[in-house]
């Protein structure tokens, strides 16, 4: 084995360890807090899991030159993890709120068939334009879905910005959208790879370990954000001071609305 | 939790109440509609959403606050706006 392929390895066994752990976490969670909705975004990182392992069985097919039922499973399930990821920022986002949601699921759905059945087709015939276009679907189904991600959680981080809520929360939208990014730009060495390319070629070899990094660097900002180990929670929150709220009694609290409303008052703490 | 906080800092500044009455009256409002021993942190967007619908709606009423249906509505705005909230607080 080169040193190029065990570098590899060993950065995409990395991923799927960071990716499981993010995938299992939040599938806890949804037992504690009752949002299903992160369903899909756990189904996104341990889709994520599955596409790699199928993977490494399409190649050992891929090598005896056969286009048999694990091509055409590999290529059925690759990339449909983000579309996982377009529902979760609809129903994190924008649940009864005007979205390009339907635009973009549609020509999603619509750019993985194109994807599936063009993937496979070059497989059979190896004609250069069916691969521009499976290409170009993929890139779309990449960039559409992670860099709504990137825009949704960083356009909220900015309006929440001066806001009195707690720093690791604010902090957490900016690690979503700066992963989102990294995770888009994972299109651009997809986009650049050479066609029937071996990792002896050291062009390839450099875009592989550039799109294993970016993969890596997505998963660990993943974990950073969702997962956020306490120490990170403590850190990130150092500047912010708790306000310990006081407990009222119905009749209590009532009775202060009444007086602050009568008065015109609302000299109370925030 | 963070959406009553940005919640009751909303209508802190359009009822003119203080921002912790107007918490308050929030965390009141999910007591009657959800019930009264609610975990405030497993509420969901659906659950806020009828809690400014029905309870709040009636305890504004209750002070007669004017034009309540511009109040609920801008309410129901300001939780759609700030919905990931609910998500990225509690995960």
């Amino acid at each position: 084995m080169e040193p190029i392929e065990i570098t590899i390895m060993l950065l995409g066994t990395i991923m799927l360890i960071i990716s499981l752990m993010n995938g299992i976490y939040l599938l806890w969670r949804i037992t504690k807090t009752r949002l299903h909705h992160i369903t899909c975004l756990s189904a996104f990182f341990l889709i994520t899991i599955i596409e790699f392992v199928i993977r490494m069985a399409y190649s050992a097919e891929n090598e005896t030159g056969i286009v048999g039922g694990i091509t055409v499973i590999y290529y059925s399930i690759n990339i449909i993890s983000y579309l996982f990821l377009l529902i979760f920022v609809k129903y994190t986002f924008y649940l009864h709120r005007k979205s390009p949601f339907r635009i973009l699921i549609t020509t999603a759905i619509i750019a993985k068939i194109i994807y599936t059945i063009t993937s496979v087709m070059y497989e059979i015939e190896f004609n250069l334009q069916i691969r521009h276009v499976s290409k170009g679907c993929a890139i779309y189904i990449i960039a559409i879905s992670s860099l709504w991600l990137a825009y949704s959680s960083l356009s909220f981080y900015k309006s929440m910005k001066k806001t009195e809520i707690q720093e690791w929360i604010k902090k957490r939208y900016l690690i979503i959208g700066i992963s989102a990014i990294i995770l888009a730009a994972q299109a651009i060495p997809t986009a650049l790879t050479p066609y029937n390319a071996s990792l002896e070629d050291p062009f390839m070899g450099v875009l592989s370990i550039i799109h294993v990094i970016l993969n890596v660097s997505f998963a660990f900002l993943s974990f950073v954000a969702w997962v956020m180990p306490k120490q990170i929670k403590h850190y990130l929150n150092r500047s912010f001071q708790m306000i310990e709220e006081k407990e009222f009694s119905e009749e209590e609290l009532l009775a202060i609305i009444g007086q602050e409303l009568s008065k015109g008052d609302i000299n109370g703490d925030n | 939790m963070e959406i009553i906080k940005v919640l009751g800092l909303f209508l802190s500044n359009q009822v003119k109440i203080s921002p912790t009455a107007a918490r308050g009256l929030i965390k009141l409002a999910i007591k009657d509609e959800i019930g009264p021993f609610t975990d405030f942190s497993k509420i969901t967007y659906v659950n806020l959403q009828n809690v400014i619908e029905n309870s709040l709606r009636k305890r504004l009423t209750h002070f007669k606050i004017q034009d309540i249906d511009t109040l609920i509505e801008q309410l129901s705005e300001e939780l759609k706006k700030n919905q990931s909230l609910i998500t990225l607080a509690n995960i």
